[in-house]
């Protein structure tokens, strides 16, 4: 394919970015990028983690001041020394990571750093404002309401409400902004980004769901390793060549697992009767001895609930937990630990690691009782040994064991995660969204890895919000919704659409 | 959280019960404020107070600063103790100044103040009506007539030449503290006296210095030397360091320490007192006075380290205080009392009369 | 109607507060019990006036710790600042209102350089505000030559500013009516003002503030300079209650801000507190103070109850903030 040069701007394109180079210490982020943005399209931006998206955004809304080439901007060259420039030009970006005042009103969030041209504000005036943006974009929320009080889509609806209340904003970038968003959600997103365009609006979405992308945007442009690869139509273009452009090679996402790997015959190894709390209402399952348990739903139905529960972070209220057919009693995480059980969390960065250790720090963390001499001194070299094997065995890419988890890239920080359960011979592993914030390349040796981990007769849970996931993965599929199991499927019978089906049973 | 809750509120109340058995009010209660609650003096002055308080039928309560340096912390007792509404106060001020307003409250309420130890010098507000102390400078008198009368003393001082004079020198803890400056006044008059009427050669040649406040040049080149040494702070790491100075000085005859703190800054730096010692110390030849008393200044004493102290009578000025106070709140008249002050050395320090006095 | 918000409010965002005016309405009530003479206007006046410098530099340390900030320097800069202020007074021979002026300035310029290092500089202010703890103590006292700076009393022409805060004018104290009013012009910094509003937004998620383009720096400078501002109309007043200033003490006193603080509500973590809970919470220590001492107890009893009251004002809220998350 041919690499056209971007034009300038004109009638047709508002924004074009040309012959972008960043570099950091020691590291050259962007070679040569361009860009270029038609008046009143979606533009999918997309990119393996590290492919050099957010730091071009960056530099589009003058984070980054400091770059070569150049940038067009509507009718002339631009170049922005602060987000605020960017913001008043008509630029507006939406984090990834929400960045809201979790103590403040929705109306304070909106106009935070715009309050007045003076030194008193009206609040008053505030939620008179932030209400007509509320009705504008339909979000049900009202402008006293506190941050901390919404649902993350919410949130993200505010976040996109306050992008769009800069007065004519014409280019609105979108970084991730369904990674936490519920499918319900996502479609009432979508209908305002395209309610957004047909005003003209120029919208970039940064996404790594290759669905969404087919969905909602009009071209895609594919970045890679700092480069630009191309820029495409959606229409004309399959998804597995988009993916092909991201990683240089074909990964297949449309493989699902027809039939279950496990006999009728296995080995029951948990079995969970009734399980209930506030949250949770009387949920049953069972666990296979080399099995892969999916739990599918949509965002907050309640499944990392019951996975809290299992693991004895929650209360329960009734039911019970066998394991290996004897009951246990699970009322606090050491208990899980003790009887086997190991949970990923979904949010790898607060609950599974701790991110200025080192790899091997990490690694023996649930298990130092094992590697003491005198019962009281650690032995290193043998955690050093114990941790070697498992960077051989799950092919974690670290410069050695003594590395820093935070230096790693987000796939080996997951495997550093299951390694730490590993070493301490657990049977039984949790995966809570195993590939959140994980790219495209990293999520297959995910994959590949919780695989291997169910041939050697681990039993696997997966709570998964991607439905390819949980079909590519699971021998067996449970469905919850609002805090219920509404199903439950053999792979064989699981199709798409049936867990859908379930997953909104109880919600109109 | 209801029940927590109610779990801390009785805890607090419970504890503050128990906290409070050990104070009770009697029918007239007298308020004593020292210049500092730990400090082995007034601990010795309360016994006397409680005595009192026995003798004359009214109740006694203690009180102080957990330093003599927490000005505002006595300010605030002061002031709360007026609230208290009690038949008289009795007082040592940390600093006279800061209590004045508190104390013309005192005044307005008709609470009669009455100064204890070193009272409320330069009152203005009228409230106190009478003091019971040591009259500080007889008691620096006493211990320059003692030292003077040291035939080991006058031999070195009718020695000294104006190429090397003798030096007597002198460590008060503090020079705005009445009593310290009392006493170093009493000593430092009495002792050049006292050596100008050793010979005819002496006199005039006694010079006294070191601060402004005492300096008193030579009519002729002086053969004594008596210096005062104030220390920077009133911290004991600043007394030792300035101890330590004094006994470097060449041809020093004799050390007077003008309060405990500065006994216990002289005896830590000679390693509690073993330097002193009077056959193998490494100042045998250094005639160290004292005053107060304190168990480490017992000891040096008594080991003959010291050659002598000078005790006040805390005992008798808490007794004389709660006395006084009592007649005040029955509108009796009153008036000063020297409390007194008593020489006493190795060879006395275990008589009963004495030992009475010496608090540890 | 009125008393339905009331009551929502109460259960609502206004529960810490609640809690801890209902705290200090039971602790006077047990004084009144069972101290002495404590049930009485006199004391009443104490409780006040001896709640008036804490109460300044609790004002200033609300924003500091709102912005998820600490300023540790005000127990020092608030002595320093008067020892200061006594110099001018003293040895400079300056009319006792330019002292005045220069206790309040002296106050504000450290805070200033607290804001200067923590806005621009980027110091934590936990470190920040601990080196010019020790700096205000060190510089004041070498300014005093390490003298007791004594100021006039009462009764002396000079002595006149005392009067401003220790008069009662018609049994109200007017020390009070001073911090209410000071406390009053801080309500409407914090609530009306873009001062007030990046102060609670700082202290809720400073990277946000940093993306919405608000200069951070400049209103930590300006938030910190209040805080010494703060310390040094402290230092007036601490000048007019204890009269004589010793050097190099001090430190310690911001221990009572801080505590005030939190007892009405505000969390170390930002984002949270307000002016009226830390005016609750500096009640309530001197309530304490004032009604320990009335019950003839040791002055280190205070010291241990209000440590009991801090932790019981942290308790409180990390079990109500629980409740709240588990009702989500």
């Amino acid at each position: 394919m041919s690499k056209p040069s971007a034009p300038t701007p004109g009638a047709d394109l508002i924004l074009s970015m040309r012959g972008i180079d960043k570099r950091f210490p020691g590291v050259h982020a962007l070679k040569n990028c361009q860009l270029s943005l038609k008046r009143g399209e979606v533009l999918a931006l997309v990119g393996e983690n590290g492919a050099g998206k957010s730091t071009l955004m960056k530099i589009l809304t003058g984070i980054y001041p400091e770059y070569a080439g150049e940038v067009w901007f509507d009718q002339g060259q631009v170049r922005f020394q602060h987000i605020r420039e960017a913001q008043q030009a008509g630029i507006s970006i939406v984090h990834q990571e929400l960045n809201m005042l979790n103590n403040m009103t929705v109306a304070k969030n909106i106009f935070l750093g715009r309050e007045s041209e003076g030194f008193f504000y009206s609040e008053r005036r505030l939620n008179q404002l932030a209400q007509s943006l509320i009705d504008e974009f339909h979000i049900h929320v009202l402008p006293t309401d506190k941050i901390i009080d919404l649902s993350v889509g919410k949130m993200q609806m505010v976040e996109i409400a306050r992008a769009m209340s800069f007065p004519q904003t014409k280019v609105l970038i979108l970084d991730e902004p369904t990674a936490a968003l519920s499918e319900t959600e996502t479609s009432d997103l979508f209908e305002k980004i395209r309610a957004l365009r047909d005003k003209g609006v120029s919208i970039i979405f940064i996404s790594h769901r290759m669905g969404e992308i087919k969905r909602i945007s009009d071209r895609v442009t594919v970045m890679r390793d700092g480069e630009y690869i191309d820029t495409v139509v959606t229409q004309d273009t399959e998804i597995d060549s988009i993916i092909k452009m991201m990683v240089g090679r074909d990964i297949g996402q449309n493989i699902r697992k027809s039939a279950s790997r496990i006999g009728s015959d296995a080995e029951t190894i948990l079995e969970v009767r009734h399980l209930s709390s506030p949250k949770v209402h009387d949920v049953s399952f069972s666990l296979r001895r080399g099995e892969i348990l999916g739990f599918a739903g949509l965002v907050g139905a309640g499944r990392t609930e019951v996975m809290r529960l299992l693991f004895g972070a929650d209360r329960l209220t009734g039911g019970e937990v066998l394991i290996r057919g004897k009951p246990v009693l699970l009322r606090k995480p050491q208990d899980a630990v003790a009887a086997g059980l190991g949970y990923l969390s979904e949010d790898r960065k607060r609950y599974g690691l701790v991110l200025g250790m080192s790899l091997v720090g990490n690694a023996v963390m649930a298990s130092l009782n094992r590697f003491l001499s005198l019962g009281l001194f650690v032995n290193f070299a043998a955690c050093l040994r114990a941790t070697e094997r498992f960077i051989q065995n799950l092919s974690i890419k670290t410069p050695g064991p003594l590395q820093l988890v935070k230096n790693l890239s987000g796939g080996n920080q997951q495997k550093v995660v299951v390694t730490k359960w590993l070493i301490r011979d657990t049977d039984i592993l949790i995966f809570d969204e195993p590939t959140r914030g994980i790219d495209v390349g990293a999520k297959a040796e995910i994959y590949r890895l919780i695989e291997e981990l169910t041939a050697e007769g681990k039993a696997i849970i997966m709570v998964s919000s991607e439905l390819p996931e949980i079909l590519r993965l699971s021998d067996r599929v449970v469905v919850m919704c609002e805090g219920r199991k509404t199903a439950e499927f053999d792979i064989s019978e699981a199709t798409a659409e049936l867990i859908m089906k379930h997953a909104t049973a109880n919600t109109n | 959280m209801k029940r927590h809750v109610t779990v801390v509120a009785l805890a607090l109340v419970g504890m503050l019960a128990l906290a409070s058995f050990s104070a009770q009010a009697g029918e007239k209660t007298i308020i004593i404020i020292s210049k500092s609650l730990q400090n082995q003096f007034y601990q010795a002055a309360f016994v006397g107070a409680n005595a009192a308080g026995k003798d004359f039928g009214v109740s006694v309560v203690v009180n102080g600063p957990d330093a003599e340096s927490n000005i505002p912390q006595q300010v605030e007792q002061v002031q709360a103790a007026i609230n208290q509404r009690p038949a008289a106060l009795v007082l040592a001020a940390c600093d006279p100044t800061s209590v004045q307003e508190a104390l013309a409250r005192a005044k307005e309420n008709k609470i009669p103040v009455i100064g204890f130890d070193s009272g409320v010098p330069g009152d203005t507000s009228g409230a106190v009506i009478g003091t019971a102390a040591t009259n500080n400078v007889n008691a620096g008198g006493v211990v320059a007539d003692n030292l003077a009368d040291s035939p080991a003393f006058q031999a070195k001082v009718k020695a000294a030449t104006a190429a090397n004079p003798a030096v007597i020198a002198v460590l008060a803890q503090d020079s705005t503290s009445g009593s310290i400056v009392q006493r170093t006044d009493g000593f430092v008059y009495a002792l050049k006296k006292r050596v100008e009427a050793l010979d005819s050669s002496l006199v005039g040649a006694v010079s006294i210095g070191g601060q402004d406040n005492w300096s008193v040049p030579s009519s002729k080149p002086a053969t004594v030397k008596i210096v005062v040494t104030v220390p920077p702070t009133t911290n004991q790491a600043d007394i030792q360091s300035v101890a330590n100075a004094m006994l470097l000085v060449p041809n020093t005859v004799a050390i007077f320490a003008a309060n405990q703190d500065a006994v216990n800054g002289l005896i830590s730096s000679t390693a509690d007192g073993t330097e002193l010692n009077r056959q193998t110390g490494r100042y045998k030849d250094i005639l160290v006075v004292g005053f107060d008393a304190g168990s480490n200044q017992k000891d040096a004493v008594r080991s003959g380290a010291f050659f002598g102290s000078v005790t006040q009578d805390p005992y008798q000025m808490g007794y004389a205080s709660i006395k006084m106070a009592a007649e005040a709140a029955d509108g009796k008249p009153v008036s000063d009392i020297d409390t007194g002050a008593k020489w006493y050395n190795s060879k006395n320090i275990d008589n009963p009369d004495i030992a009475l006095l010496l608090y540890d | 109607m009125p008393i339905n918000r009331l009551i929502a409010y109460i259960k609502g965002p206004g529960q810490q507060k609640a809690i801890a005016l209902a705290a200090l309405a039971a602790l006077y009530t047990f004084f009144c019990i069972f101290g002495s003479h404590f049930a009485s206007r006199e004391t009443l006046i104490s409780i006040f006036d001896s709640s008036y410098y804490t109460g300044f530099m609790a004002i200033g340390m609300t924003l500091v710790i709102i912005s998820a900030g600490i300023d540790l320097s005000v127990g020092t800069v608030t002595v320093g600042s008067a020892l200061v202020g006594g110099v001018a007074y003293t040895v400079w021979h300056l009319p006792m209102g330019v002292a005045l002026v220069v206790i309040v300035l002296t106050g504000t310029l450290f805070g200033l350089i607290n804001g200067l290092l923590i806005g621009k500089l980027d110091l934590p202010p936990f470190i920040a505000t601990l080196g010019s703890q020790f700096i205000s103590m060190g510089l004041c006292s070498v300014v005093a030559r390490v003298q007791t700076m004594r100021y006039p009393s009462i009764s002396h022409p000079d002595g006149w500013f005392k009067t401003v805060f220790f008069k009662t004018v018609s049994g109200f104290p007017m020390g009070a009516l001073w911090v209410l009013l000071f406390f009053v012009i801080t309500v409407i910094l914090l609530t009306y003002t873009k001062l007030g509003n990046y102060t609670y937004a700082i202290g809720d998620n400073e990277e946000a503030v940093r993306l919405s383009g608000i200069n951070i720096a400049n209103w930590k400078v300006v938030i910190y300079t209040i805080s010494g501002f703060f310390s040094g109309l402290a230092g007036i007043i601490y000048a007019a209650t204890f009269s004589s200033i010793t050097p190099q003490t001090g430190g310690g006193l911001e221990m009572y801000a801080i505590a005030a603080c939190v007892i009405g509500g505000a969390s170390l973590a930002g984002g949270v507190g307000s002016l009226t809970g830390t005016l609750i919470g500096v009640l309530v220590i001197s309530v304490l103070k004032n009604g320990l001492m009335s019950m003839w107890l040791p002055v280190q009893w205070q010291q241990f109850f209000i440590g009991l009251v801090v932790l019981a004002a942290v308790l409180v809220d990390v079990i109500r903030s629980k409740k709240a998350h588990n009702a989500k």
